[in-house]
């Protein structure tokens, strides 16, 4: 089996703003291989986010391509991008974007709704996946009634409960304390240890870059450099 | 979790506004409940289903008054299946001179062709032997405690009695109906007795009754009717009673047309507002949306939702609005049914009223006998209308 399940290949990306042109990523390439945990680095406006929309398939780039178990999802119509992140991405935010009218579990059960699951089994599910981030005992809670751990963990639920292949988080400890951060990113780590998921992190902070194996630093739009944590850190 | 569940909680978000809407919304459709029934009566004008009834009227005025002779001459007409009249008597019970219709009649052809009136064979025997007898609507007889032998004395501002100051009755019976349109708050007395002790306006009536059978279309017969006294001294116009009812409230105007154009500007002031607070809740939630197709949702499915939620919104007010505007409706639809159907109704004594009213400057005593007559001859139509109005 092939071990590379990502592979971005020269991809640019620009936007225009007014009469300028923003080049935000220019030719970046990119390996990740299954049940990898990959940390992309460096501060605002480096083209991390970009870069990450573009793997999760919320975006695609105006050269090159994104393959993704051999599929090459910058070629997809809306409607296949679509539904291929309702099946293959579970994305966790910074801000958690949980839905405030809706419970823990109701919030977790939301990608469930695009299955043909029954109410009983999208409700089990989302049951065992509050359970896998400690949250059972939140499960009827709303988000305003939740702390800001545990409404990264309902959202980290979500992206989980359709058992995705990737997990795309979006600077995810960036709202959080050190001592929760650093439990969530323990819980990441957990789950691409224990569960095979390859999770691709976007973060400023070297503390929750330390939790991958593999950190790639972009800068101006390009890849820096890139190497296992040890490396990094040196 | 469901999509309905999904939907119900996206409309329940922030309550106060989702409430306020839904209230404007069930008003708007509380008053189309309301309003359109009454469209539909004023649309139903000159239909000839289920008419066994006309109501033949002087062309000219309300307040003008028909020889008794016409009764003659209608029933010697094709189609014609019974004949009575009615003559407006008014007057002051108890010192309300609008509290109930008072009508003249003579017993036995108005109860004839007035069968949906329920009274026993011995009140109604009562009645016509008895010359000041008279009959009360059950509601009548409830709301003055009324009952068989009771004397009632009307005091006239119209008709006066040549040979007394009030009118003296007795109650010979109370008569009752299943049908909604049957007005129980009439009083009927003797035309006979009314006739041979008023003081002015012998062999006179105010409507005469045509009962119509199915060999002929009754707006034939009402057009025979007509045509019969076209350039007499004593024109008339004939309609069914339903026509003859909705004919009192058109004198304020197109009532139809005023109905259509209310309708219109609140519902298109509700649509606005409506729309405009949806929109708002929307773009507030631009984010959520933008979540959803995150997690995989397709856009359609997301503008769905959006849809189903407003959908849901105008679904609850509507039916909201409409069940009370049909829990209102029954119970007003005496009011209604009386408007639809018989044509002696409160909307007829409110227009006689209005007459007495004209009529009561002319004073009382032997001033008000001489100019009474042709008070009433005169045509007051325009007064009537501002009064009503």
């Amino acid at each position: 089996m092939d071990s590379v399940l990502i592979e971005v290949e020269n991809i640019a990306k620009h936007y225009a703003r007014g009469a300028e042109i923003v080049r935000v990523l220019n030719e970046v390439s990119v390996s990740i291989n299954r049940a990898d945990f990959v940390a992309f680095m460096r501060p605002s406006g480096s083209g991390k986010s970009t870069l990450l929309n573009l793997i999760g398939g919320l975006d695609r780039p105006d050269r090159g391509f994104v393959v993704v178990g051999g599929q090459n999802i910058s070629t997809f119509t809306d409607r296949q991008l679509t539904a291929w992140r309702a099946a293959s991405v579970g994305f966790v935010f910074q801000s958690y974007n949980l839905l405030p009218a809706l419970t823990a579990e109701q919030n977790v059960a939301l990608p469930l709704l695009l299955t043909h699951l029954s109410r009983a089994e999208i409700r089990s599910r989302a049951r065992i996946a509050l359970n896998i981030v400690g949250l059972e005992d939140r499960a009827a809670h709303r988000p305003t009634e939740l702390s800001g751990g545990q409404e990264q963990r309902v959202a980290i639920a979500r992206a989980l409960v359709s058992d995705p292949q990737i997990l795309i988080c979006d600077e995810p400890t960036g709202g959080l304390d050190r001592s929760t951060a650093d439990k969530f990113l323990s819980l990441l780590r957990t789950l691409n240890r224990d569960l095979k998921k390859t999770i691709v992190m976007v973060t400023h902070d070297p503390k929750a870059a330390e939790f991958a194996g593999q950190v790639h630093h972009l800068d101006k739009g390009q890849l820096a450099s890139a190497g296992h944590v040890a490396a990094a850190q040196s | 979790m469901s999509w309905l569940h999904l939907l119900h909680r996206g409309l329940w978000r922030r309550p106060l506004r989702t409430l306020l809407t839904m209230v404007s919304l069930s008003t708007a459709f509380l008053l189309m409940g309301l309003l359109v029934p009454i469209l539909q009566l004023f649309e139903s004008r000159g239909e000839a289903d289920g008419i066994d009834r006309l109501i033949v009227q002087p062309r000219h005025s309300i307040t003008d008054i028909l020889p008794i002779s016409h009764t003659r001459a209608i029933s010697d007409l094709l189609g014609v299946t019974g004949v009575s009249h009615q003559s407006w008597f008014g007057d002051t019970f108890r010192d309300e001179p609008s509290s109930f219709a008072r009508w003249a009649v003579p017993a036995a052809s108005f109860f004839e062709l007035h069968p949906e009136l329920h009274l026993t064979t011995e009140a109604l025997n009562r009645f016509a032997n008895t010359r000041t007898g008279v009959l009360v609507g059950q509601k009548t007889a409830e709301q003055f405690g009324l009952k068989v032998g009771d004397r009632i004395t009307l005091i006239p501002d119209i008709w006066l009695n040549k040979e007394a100051k009030v009118w003296e009755f007795q109650v010979m019976g109370v008569f009752d109906s299943n049908e909604q349109s049957a007005d129980l708050t009439a009083m009927y007395l003797n035309y006979e007795y009314f006739d041979e002790y008023r003081a002015w306006g012998s062999g006179l009536v105010s409507y005469i009754n045509v009962g119509v059978g199915t060999a002929q279309a009754p707006f034939d017969v009402a057009a025979a009717i007509d045509a019969r006294f076209d350039n007499s001294a004593d024109e008339t116009t004939t309609s069914s009673e339903r026509d003859f009812a909705l004919g009192f409230a058109e004198q304020l105007g197109d009532v139809g047309f005023m109905i259509t154009l209310i309708l219109g500007a609140v519902f298109f002031t509700i649509a606005l507002v409506t729309a405009n607070t949806v929109a708002q809740g929307m773009r507030e939630r631009l984010g959520e949306f933008s979540v959803l197709r995150a997690l995989g949702f397709q856009l359609r499915a997301t503008q769905w939702l959006m849809m189903g939620e407003v959908l849901l919104l105008v679904a609850l007010g509507a039916s909201s609005g409409l069940l009370i505007s049909s829990l209102l409706l029954e119970w007003g639809r005496d009011y209604f049914a009386q408007l639809g159907g018989i044509g002696m109704n409160s909307l007829t004594v409110a227009a006689y009223h209005s007459a007495d009213a004209v009529h009561r400057p002319a004073g009382c005593g032997p001033t008000r006998k001489a100019t009474a007559q042709t008070l009433h001859r005169r045509s007051t139509t325009q007064v009537l209308t501002l009064r009503k109005l």
